[in-house]
């Protein structure tokens, strides 16, 4: 009961922060995106406060009841310097360089303020986990990476940026949830193929697999049969020894070697699709660092073969865009 | 405080502990002798814990250390129900829990527990120094929250650190302490305004419950018997007895101060005391009405003042005599003398007015009141008696009696501090008689004895005579070294009249007051002369004392009544709309500079760079032989210039694109780039 009331209500805090404050490539912080509140030990002073206020009056103490009011001003003037500390803050990406899935996603944030004032103890982070802490004296502008876990390959968009700072005595929180306008590209996790690689070249096709084959990397003759399971493509089996048997094997070959590799989707056959980008992802790293020009082919992409840095990123950015629709990229913002 | 993690900074600790001396340091005096020591030990403690050379305290050593203590605790104070032990109590929390400290939630108790330990030394002692000096711990309580907020930079935690105590508590001098005590300061001196006015207008309600009061009141003052002793202890006592404000602009001269305390008309042959039937017998409407027809009538000669006077642990009051009360909690009686109706634990302001030569209309004196007024023990004395029925025959006026008296002391008598010991059977006899040296109690007391022996009713008034003014003359400055004994007697024609018995021997005393008096008494007798011979001293102590008196009068003194009539005259009425309107005001007077310094100052550099950045296009501009005219806008000029120079065409329109970007464009943040592109085109200018 009272966690779908929870739900209820975090889900229409959600859509109303969404309204109220939509993704923005900048921000800046003032009155309309910054919330304050008394924290914890706020509520503590206030009791403290209260105490005070008893102390007085039951000894009829006007020294103390002065300290009591005293207390009480603090508070009040407390609010103003919490809230004063992030305000005028203004913030935008700078940078978001692509990652792979699993990694730290860090985009580099540009903060920069009006005027001359100090900004202290400012807590900075997409999630609870990776919370930084700027505390800012002299700069202009200060550049901080923030880092964020991703898990999925595709855009990114990071969650609600949050900013607080209990500064100076603690006993206020203001804080902001801040959407930022931006995304990151998260290539596939690269993942050796455990089983050899098939590769294509534009005339054959080979296959290898079995594990417990050493291969080395320059073969290209055919090794052995294997049995064929259903699912797997059609032209690899081998007709000649189903004429003969009956049974459907299938050919499989050690290695390929060409001075331009393909790769495809289609050289990893039974494999799960998040898996073959994977796998593909970790190919075209490998071949990349060895130099080697490479072309890719996904189902309904084609990059013809090249060995540049820049075909590099075409290719990866395909593998982490593949198939990649607008239910990622309209991700509900948290 | 969450993001930062729960370790302690070495700078927090240092800020607590040193607000953890602080606070405790003035109450030690009132708790038990051992406390300081236990304060000591948890202190090194906690500092040998910090430096990992010892571990945390187990819990069933702790749960011991408790035990004990409070234990120790009661047997010394013998009560935890006092004021005192609930002190103790708070202080013992204080300094044990202080073993604890460890996470940031150990130091928000401990600050909040000092915050109340500075408080507490403001229920014994209401001095202004002590004020401040608890405000002072509470802003280092306040600087210690702040560090706990900054400590982020210092993620070196408690690790591992080992060395000299004041390096690992940061004790050493470096710019974040000075971070903080501004911090600190800004935000006391902002909020002051705020406190000021709630002090001033929040309405005081009283004891919500009874409360065990600080009961080591000293009782100095005039005691309510008078036997020899009593008051040359008290002249030596320089203290503050009361303060007087008058209220009319003339004032009545020393000789006129006769601070009227109590009335004492029973006497046992050595000691005198306040008649219980007397003193409890209200004034009487017909002496009311009496005093009322005066006080309307020409000649009245009426005073109307205030007086503060000093925690007593008695209940009388003084007055100018004769005093005319207004005041519901102060009660008038039969001989006019004054009483609250509980015993003064703390300051106590009263107003009054007086007639100072009113005389009751001669009216005779009842036989009772006769017979009370001129009773002796038969046994004592009987030379001093002697002496009475001989003069008594000499005078049958009872003036020229007193005449005859006065001029026994002035020409046989001296007035000495130092008396020496009168034989105890018979005390007025060997004064009379032996010593014939003493002081204003020697006197009276002898003086009265005569009277009634002569058949003259007398009685004793005790109070105060005299008084220093302030070096502004807004005040007089009462001490308890002005205590002192005068005579009241009967005479048919005029009622009851003041007969003071050592102006006929120390005339000077009554004339000059008596704390200078005294002082040259002192000196003459080769004692030490103490502070009050020097003038100059005296002049600083009178000063010191004049802050004092504001400082009781209007901050201490602070009551619902004092209240009421500054409302009234600040917003010319007592209504829930106007003290809101004054909190309000206050409010904006406290918000208005701290929003307007900060936000406004940001603005102002904003454009303030901005505008520099146009001066500097504008004289570059000027080298190509174009100004910009009045009234033109920029655009208009560089587009006039563009128009003007083929040369520089193109670089004068981008200018004139990247100044309308800089200047209308949407965010601040970009200013930098647009700026930058403008000084990017002036380079390109050709001249």
């Amino acid at each position: 009961m009272s966690l779908s009331l929870k739900k209820w209500l975090s889900s229409h805090y959600q859509t109303w922060l969404s309204r109220r404050l939509p993704a923005q490539k900048q921000h800046r912080l003032q009155q309309k995106n910054l919330f304050i509140f008394p924290s914890l030990l706020g509520a503590s002073y206030f009791a403290t406060i209260s105490i005070f206020w008893l102390l007085g009056t039951n000894y009829d103490n006007n020294l103390i009841l002065a300290l009591c009011y005293l207390l009480i001003s603090i508070f009040f003037v407390g609010i103003f310097h919490t809230y004063l500390n992030l305000h005028g803050l203004a913030l935008r990406v700078t940078d978001a360089k692509p990652i792979y899935a699993g990694e730290l996603a860090l985009i580099e944030l540009c903060f920069t303020r009006s005027g001359k004032r100090q900004h202290n103890s400012i807590s900075i982070g997409w999630d609870s986990s990776h919370r930084q802490i700027i505390d800012w004296q002299g700069e202009d502008k200060v550049l901080i990476k923030l880092p964020v876990r991703v898990l999925q390959r595709g855009l990114f968009v990071p969650p609600r940026l949050s900013i607080k700072s209990y500064y100076p005595l603690g006993l206020l929180r203001c804080w902001c949830e801040l959407a930022m306008d931006t995304t990151v590209l998260v290539y596939p996790t690269p993942v050796k193929c455990d089983s050899p690689v098939i590769s294509s070249s534009a005339s054959e096709l080979s296959e290898t697999q079995g594990s417990s084959q050493s291969i080395s990397g320059q073969q290209q003759e055919f090794q052995e049969l294997q049995l064929h399971r259903s699912g797997e493509p059609l032209t690899q089996i081998a007709w000649k020894q189903y004429a003969r048997t009956g049974v459907l094997y299938k050919k499989h070959y050690a290695d390929y070697a060409s001075d331009i590799s393909a790769l495809s989707w289609h050289n990893y056959p039974g494999v799960e699709s998040e898996m073959r980008l994977q796998h593909l992802c970790f190919e075209a790293l490998e071949l990349a660092t060895q130099q080697r020009p490479f072309s890719l082919q996904l189902p309904g992409v084609e990059l013809a073969a090249a060995d540049t840095k820049q075909h590099l990123n075409a290719v990866l950015s395909a593998l982490a865009l593949y198939q990649v629709n607008a239910d990622v990229s309209s991700q509900e913002r948290v | 405080m969450a993001a930062a993690g729960n370790k302690l900074a070495a700078n927090s600790i240092g800020w607590l502990m040193i607000g953890y001396c602080a606070a405790l340091l003035p109450l030690f005096v009132h708790l038990p002798v051992w406390m300081p020591a236990l304060a000591g030990l948890t202190l090194f403690w906690q500092l040998q814990i910090y430096r990992n050379k010892i571990t945390v305290p187990a819990k069933l050593l702790k749960f011991l250390l408790v035990i004990s203590s409070v234990g120790m605790l009661f047997y010394s104070l013998g009560s935890l129900f006092s004021l005192r032990g609930f002190v103790g109590l708070l202080c013992l929390a204080f300094c044990l829990k202080l073993l604890e400290l460890q996470a940031k939630k150990d130091l928000y108790l401990l600050v909040f527990l000092g915050c109340f330990v500075s408080a507490c030394q403001l229920l014994f002692s209401s001095t202004m120094s002590a004020f401040f000096y608890a405000l002072i711990c509470i802003l280092v309580f306040h600087g210690c929250l702040i560090t706990a907020q900054l400590q982020s930079q210092q993620q070196n935690g408690r690790s591992g650190q080992r060395g000299k105590v004041s390096a690992v508590l940061k004790l050493r001098w470096d710019s974040s302490h000075w971070r903080i005590i501004k911090s600190v300061l800004v935000l006391f001196v902002q909020g002051l305004p705020i406190a000021v006015v709630l002090f001033l207008v929040m309405p005081r309600i009283g004891s919500l419950w009874q409360v065990p009061i600080n009961s080591s009141v000293a009782k100095t003052g005039v005691s309510d018997s008078l036997s020899v002793g009593d008051i040359s202890r008290l002249n030596q006592d320089s203290s503050p007895a009361m303060r007087v404000t008058f209220k009319t602009k003339n004032k009545p001269d020393n000789s006129q101060l006769y601070w009227r305390g109590m009335v004492l008309a029973d006497f046992d042959g050595k000691t005198w005391r306040r008649d219980t039937k007397i003193s409890s017998t209200p004034v009487s409407a017909v002496q009311r009405s009496q005093l009322y027809q005066y006080a309307t009538g020409p000649t009245a000669q009426t005073y109307s003042y205030q007086i503060m006077l000093e925690a007593s642990g008695q209940n009388w009051l003084y007055a100018l005599n004769t005093a005319e009360v207004e005041n519901q909690q102060i009660r008038q009686w039969q001989d006019y003398s004054l009483t609250r109706s509980t015993v003064l634990n703390s300051r106590f302001q009263y107003q009054l007015r007086s007639h100072l030569n009113f005389k009751a209309n001669p009216q005779t004196l009842s036989a009772e009141q006769f017979q009370l007024y001129t009773s002796l023990p038969s046994n004592s004395n009987p030379a001093s008696r002697a002496m009475a029925e001989k003069l008594a025959t000499q005078y049958s006026d009872p003036r020229r009696l007193i005449d005859a008296l006065m001029r026994m002391f002035t020409s046989e008598f001296s007035y000495t501090l130092e008396p020496g010991k009168l034989q105890p059977a018979n005390p007025i006899d060997d004064f009379l008689y032996n010593t014939k040296r003493g002081y204003c109690e020697h006197f009276a007391s002898s003086t009265a004895f005569v009277l009634r022996a002569a058949g003259i009713p007398a009685r004793i008034a005790t109070g105060y005579q005299g008084g220093q003014w302030s070096s502004d003359a807004s005040y007089l400055l009462v001490t308890q070294a002005a205590a002192h004994a005068w005579v009241e007697v009967w005479l048919d024609t005029q009622g009851w009249v003041r007969l003071d018995p050592t102006t006929a021997v120390a005339p000077q005393r009554i004339e000059r007051g008596a704390t200078r008096f005294l002082a040259q008494m002192q000196s003459a007798t080769g004692l030490n002369a103490g502070i009050n011979q020097w003038a100059f001293l005296r002049q600083m102590r009178l000063r010191l004392d004049g802050i004092n008196y504001q400082w009781h009068r209007w901050v201490l003194g602070y009551d619902n009544q004092l209240q009421y009539n500054l409302v009234k005259q600040l917003l010319g009425g007592v209504d829930a709309w106007r003290i809101a309107l004054l909190l309000l005001l206050a409010t904006v007077v406290t918000a208005f500079p701290i929003a307007a310094v900060k936000l406004w100052r940001s603005r102002i550099t904003m454009s303030d760079i901005n505008l520099k950045s146009i001066a500097r296009l504008e004289k570059k501009l000027l080298r190509l032989g174009l100004s910009r005219e009045k009234g033109e806008t920029l655009a208009c000029f560089l587009q006039r210039s563009a128009s003007h120079s083929t040369e520089n065409k193109h670089v004068l329109t981008q200018l004139l694109i990247a100044s309308n970007q800089l200047l209308y464009g949407p965010q601040q943040h970009a200013n930098n780039t647009d700026r930058e592109r403008i000084q990017q085109l002036l380079k390109e200018l050709k001249y």
